[in-house]
């Protein structure tokens, strides 16, 4: 499944060589292969790990730590030059098998040895650190490493080594310093820190995520012209995802705090950063994307993919903004709005100017019919009403083929006195009960060992659950004769007709075997975490802005204001 | 010029280079060795080779007009090229000029050629004259005279091409090409009336050979006539002391065995094997003779004491001495009890002791028993075993007992004229036994 | 480093990292690597025509000899010569070169070379090394232990050979 980046559309942004020079980096250590022509690194979120280390500029520990590695290796007879086409795994073994010839101890991790100084590394840092090496070859070159790798030979103590570590830091830090100033995506990050700045009218301003508000993206993008000539950005969405990605950087760096003035002063470094902050650091960074929400859009477009459609393409479309930004749309619906309107009605325009008919007269009187922002989020209820309703089938398919999964989603169609009635009847049977189902793994475990019970922790839940279930039904079926469950049986009986006349291709899951209850549930779960961040969203939109017809018009003032800047006026 | 499945090949150097270095083949000077150039250094190289044979060195470089790639057809002009450069007769080709202004006289020439100098036919007749057609009329043209050399296997094919090409044939009848089909090397050259381009190498080979075999005839005879002279004279030298041995003449024997071991080679030889034979002779005899000394007595409360065979026997026993032939035919005994051997009271006692001799004769699987009187001086038994009576022994016997210093004698005479003997001792001793 | 710095490289690989998941790399001009050096050395045929390019880069060299002296060759280290007259005889307990002038042209030369013991190696290339220059030239087939090339003297290899400074190594 291909994410749909901004990136592709922008006609305008285009990469420059210090950019490209940095991805063909990235591109060949990800490609890169060892000697069976396997890839070398398995794992490409570690690789993207250590390149936002480097990035960072946080690497001089991890150059410290592969100084200690090449030593290791070298006082053991693995050349550096037999390392560059060996995964980390083979070199694990390989280090493995010589510990075990020197009849050392099994454990999860080498020791190196000099005069008076000790330095565990764990076999499963060795990837990372393989890794390192690759990058550290690509940013300062061939002759440099073969040179280090002889200096390490003759080391014999740690601050010897201590200092290779520094120099390698040093000329990696020139090497960036080089490169990246004249790199497009640096400028633009300059433009808005210093815009920033500007703003506040404060030299010595701390930048914080709230200084990127709905406004700023505006003025920002309006303010691009001002800025060197090929940092104009005509397209308010690419103005609006580069702020966005920036105010995610901020977000990310205030729960790191690097207080270091200078990057030669290693010792003070490596005692404020630990590796477990850094590392955490480093995750958010590369993980951003694996929000719950995105998880669940990507779940839906990947169904989408094999031709069962859960939810139309186009409301995938409306919504995929929001899997890109996640929470940070929360924090700035309008520029969301805005996104989605707006943007929309630039590319026609920019389209016309293509097909040279553009008139934006037409457009602005034709903006100013209507009520867009309304519109948008109507589309949005409808797609939480749409989700719904596809939600409400799912359950009766569940229903109809007495899945007991269907107790995780009950509640949901009860009233309140049933609510109540329900809960009771929960907590009765969670007496009968030898061991809490919704205890974690581990506690789980325990509770089964004290009671003799065999089965594994899954094994349990699904048992509980299955017997839950029929408790359930034993339950409900004897509270029909008392009609306290009227309005949900009521509910089965309506949605039971209005399954029989749902028509969707590719949407089946009417056989029952575990796999479909299976992904019935998924499919379940991933439309309800949709629906409920919509109505999230919908709920801070409204909160924020009182009046969005006002709000709309004043918007499309501003934004045609800009447009005929951008589109009438000769050499923009 | 050297025919090939392409083109025709020239030959613009022969050089004789480093023995140290292979032998190679190149095109027109240039720095790559052919294909073909390994074969060629076996070719050249002793043994597999004939041409170090032929000119006596054995590291060349030719150069080629052209490249040749494979096969073996460019050994027998090669050879000839080496015979004619060594006799100073070759005039090379030049790289675009196969031939040179001054010849009057080309050999075109195809086969291979084994160790023996035969020649062997080759493939592709058709296709290597085709590619020199053209090489021929400018031949013709220049009055050239050419050879057109092969093997005698090659003869069909080669008729079956002149047939096709009319001109050739032609010019063969009109003597302006040779076509010369030859066997072996030394052909060519008679042919060519060279005969001693190779003769004079070879002669000096064929002289050798013929030597040697001479050589190893005279070798042989030689051998052959020492060997048998070395017989006569040992037979010369042995004949009179088996002579000899027959007619008893012991004395003489012994004296001539004497002046044997002390003589030239010959006599030392034949002393030395007659002592040899006759101590053979002797073991063997004794080993088929076996002694076994019995106890007894009369006295029924020593019966059972005197029962005990061994060499431990109480005083009080008698002894019998059983001697016993395990051979097949019969043997002669003489036992001589030795009385006393001390010489002094010998000489003291002027009478003639009579000598306890008995003398018998054992069949072959029997026994002999004699009586051993007890007495209180040890006893020596002599004894000497013969395959054939011989009167003399008594006498020696005798003069043994009478004269002990003559033991050694004695035993050396027996010794060499082949007869078994021992000498045993009875002693008496006292034993001294702890019984609690 | 500031804040605003580390928000900035933050920013930058929020971008690339998120870039580079759909980026193909244009073919620019491969820069140097172990990866390359390990090509040519594991795939000597097919570079058999472009290795004496390669070795005129110096680091390229470098590398190239460290991997074949340690992944096994036959090597014949640096002779201690009395003089810096060229050498035509060199030996080791791997093999022997002679180098013999030719009879024909007294610009040419033969190297013969004598393996002294069995290897399983390929043999392919006899490379040669000194202060950093470096050569090589395809080795014909070796018959009985036994292989022949001829030179000319105003070869670079040559002098490079003859030098009693030069290393020689068998791939």
């Amino acid at each position: 499944m291909r994410e749909k980046y901004f990136f592709d559309d922008w006609r305008e942004f285009s990469l420059q060589k210090p950019d490209q020079v940095l991805l063909n980096h990235l591109e060949t250590i990800k490609n890169n292969t060892n000697y069976n022509e396997s890839l070398k690194h398995q794992n490409v979120k570690e690789v993207y790990k250590v390149f936002a280390l480097f990035l960072t500029h946080n690497y001089s520990p991890a150059i410290y730590q592969l100084c200690l590695f090449l030593k290791y290796l070298i006082q053991n007879d693995i050349p550096l030059y037999s390392l560059m086409i060996m995964s980390g795994n083979e070199v694990i073994r390989k280090v493995k098998k010589i510990n075990s010839i020197k009849r050392k101890q099994i454990s999860n991790k080498v020791t190196l040895e000099l005069r008076d100084f000790k330095f565990d590394i764990t076999y499963s840092r060795f990837s990372y650190l393989l890794i390192t090496l690759d990058f550290l070859e690509e940013f300062i070159g061939l002759e440099e490493i073969m040179l280090i790798e002889e200096s390490i030979k003759k080391v014999k103590s740690q601050n010897e080594l201590q200092t290779i570590s520094n120099n390698i830091s040093k000329k990696v830090y020139s090497y960036l310093k080089n490169l990246l100033p004249s790199s497009y995506l640096q400028r633009y990050s300059s433009a808005i820190g210093n815009f920033i700045i500007k703003k506040t009218e404060n030299e010595n301003h701390k930048i914080v995520s709230e200084d990127i508000s709905d406004d700023f993206i505006f003025d920002f993008w309006v303010a691009s012209k001002d800025f060197e000539k090929d940092l104009l950005i005509k397209t308010f969405t690419l103005a609006a995802d580069l702020c966005l990605t920036y105010k995610k950087s901020i977000e990310i760096n205030k729960n790191f705090i690097v207080s270091l003035k200078s990057q030669n002063d290693q010792e003070q470094y490596l005692n404020l950063i630990s590796d477990k902050m850094l590392d955490e650091f480093l995750e958010s960074i590369i993980t951003y994307d694996e929000h719950i929400l995105s998880r669940s859009f990507q779940k839906i477009m990947r169904m989408n993919e094999n031709k069962v459609n859960i939810l139309k393409k186009n409301e995938l479309g409306e919504i995929e903004i929001f899997s890109k930004y996640n929470d940070l749309t929360l924090k700035l619906p309008l520029t969301v709005l805005r996104i989605s309107v707006f943007g929309n009605i630039q590319n026609k325009i920019v389209e016309s100017q293509r097909r040279k008919n553009l008139d934006l007269n037409i457009y602005y009187e034709s903006m100013s019919k209507v009520q867009k922002y309304n519109d948008q989020i109507q589309i949005l209820e409808s797609i939480v009403n749409n989700s719904t309703f596809i939600c409400e089938i799912l359950f009766y398919k569940l229903w109809f083929l007495k899945s007991p999964e269907i107790l995780h989603f009950i509640k949901d169609y009860f009233n309140e006195d049933e609510l109540i009635l329900f809960e009771h009847f929960l907590v009765e049977q969670k007496t009968k009960l030898d061991c809490d189902p919704s205890l974690d793994e581990i506690n789980l475990l325990k509770e089964l060992a004290k009671e003799n019970i065999e089965s594994s922790p899954d094994e349990y839940r699904e048992e509980q659950l299955t017997n839950l279930y029929k408790e359930f039904n034993f339950f409900i079926n004897s509270k029909k004769f008392n009609s306290n469950f009227e309005n949900f049986f009521d509910f089965i009986v309506k949605i039971k007709k209005q399954s029989s006349s749902f028509r969707r291709s590719g949407f089946d899951f009417n056989a029952n075997n575990k796999e479909n209850r299976e992904l019935i549930v998924e499919v379940y779960n991933a439309l309800l975490e949709i629906k409920n961040f919509l109505l999230k969203f919908i709920r801070l939109l409204n909160k924020d802005i009182n009046n969005l017809e006002t709000k709309f018009k004043e918007d499309n003032i501003l934004f045609f204001q800009h447009f005929r800047l951008l589109y009438e006026k000769e050499g923009i | 010029m050297i025919p090939t499945t392409i083109d025709l090949v020239g030959i613009t150097d022969i050089i004789q280079e480093d023995p140290l270095v292979s032998s190679v083949i190149c095109e027109n000077n240039t720095l790559e060795a052919l294909p073909i150039s390994s074969q060629y250094n076996s070719f050249v190289k002793s043994p597999t080779g004939i041409i170090e044979k032929l000119t006596g060195h054995r590291s060349y470089r030719v150069d080629l007009t052209k490249p040749i790639q494979d096969g073996k057809s460019w050994q027998l002009p090669i050879a000839i090229a080496h015979i004619f450069q060594k006799n100073n007769i070759l005039s090379f080709s030049k790289e675009k000029q196969l031939l040179k202004n001054m010849s009057d006289q080309v050999i075109w020439a195809s086969g291979t050629i084994n160790a023996k100098l035969d020649i062997k036919k080759i493939n592709y007749v058709d296709q290597k004259i085709q590619h020199s057609i053209e090489f021929f009329n400018s031949c013709i043209k220049s009055k050239v005279f050419i050879n057109l050399v092969m093997s005698i296997e090659n003869k069909e094919d080669l008729n079956n091409t002149l047939e096709k090409y009319q001109f050739l044939k032609n010019a063969v009848n009109e003597n302006k090409i040779k076509v010369i089909l030859i066997k072996n090397l030394y052909d060519l050259f008679d042919h060519l009336n060279l005969k001693n381009f190779l003769k004079k190498n070879i002669k000096t080979r064929h002289v050798l050979k013929k030597r040697k075999f001479f050589l190893s005839i005279v070798a042989i005879v030689f051998i052959v006539a020492l060997v048998a002279l070395m017989i006569s004279s040992i037979w010369t030298k042995t004949s009179p002391l088996i002579s000899l041995n027959e007619k008893k003449k012991y004395s003489i024997l012994l004296t001539t065995l004497k002046t044997y071991r002390y003589g030239d080679l010959t006599e030392r030889v034949v002393a030395y094997i007659y002592d040899y034979i006759q101590t053979i002779q002797s073991d063997e005899i004794n080993k088929q003779m076996k002694l076994n000394f019995i106890s007894y007595s009369e006295i029924e409360l020593n019966k059972k004491q005197c029962a005990n065979n061994s060499n431990f026997i109480d005083s009080v026993c008698n002894l019998n001495l059983e001697i016993i032939n395990t051979g097949k035919g019969p043997v002669f005994i003489w036992a001589l009890k030795m009385s006393n051997y001390n010489s002094k009271n010998n000489i003291n006692n002027k009478t003639i002791k009579k000598s306890d001799i008995v003398n018998g004769m054992i069949q072959g699987n029997e026994a002999f028993l004699i009586d051993l009187q007890n007495s209180q001086e040890p006893i020596k038994l002599f004894l000497v075993y013969s395959k054939v009576f011989d009167i003399k022994i008594i006498d020696w016997l005798k003069n043994v007992d009478r004269e002990n210093s003559l033991l050694e004698t004695t035993i050396k005479r027996l010794k060499s004229l082949g007869y078994g003997f021992t000498i045993s001792e009875i002693k008496n001793v006292k034993l001294i036994q702890e019984l609690i | 480093m500031e804040i605003k710095d580390s928000i900035s490289n933050t920013f930058l690989a929020l971008n690339y990292i998120s870039l580079s998941q759909n980026y193909s790399s244009s073919i620019t001009q491969a820069k140097l690597n172990f990866k390359r050096v390990w090509e040519v050395f594991l795939n000597p045929i097919k570079y058999q025509d472009k290795i004496n390019e390669m070795l005129k880069d110096k680091v390229f060299a470098k590398a190239y000899f460290m991997i074949l002296q340690n992944e096994g060759c036959i090597y014949q280290p640096k002779l201690r010569a009395a003089s810096n007259d060229k050498v035509f005889f060199r030996s080791s307990s791997e093999f022997k070169i002679e180098i013999v002038k030719s009879n024909k042209n007294k610009n040419v030369y033969y190297i013969i070379i004598n393996l002294i013991n069995d290897t399983k190696l390929p043999l392919l290339n006899l490379y040669v090394i000194c202060d950093n220059i470096s050569e090589s030239k395809k080795l014909p087939k070796f018959n009985n232990k036994r292989a022949q090339m001829i030179i000319k003297d105003n070869d670079n290899f040559f002098d490079l050979i003859t030098n009693p400074n030069t290393e020689i190594f068998i791939r």
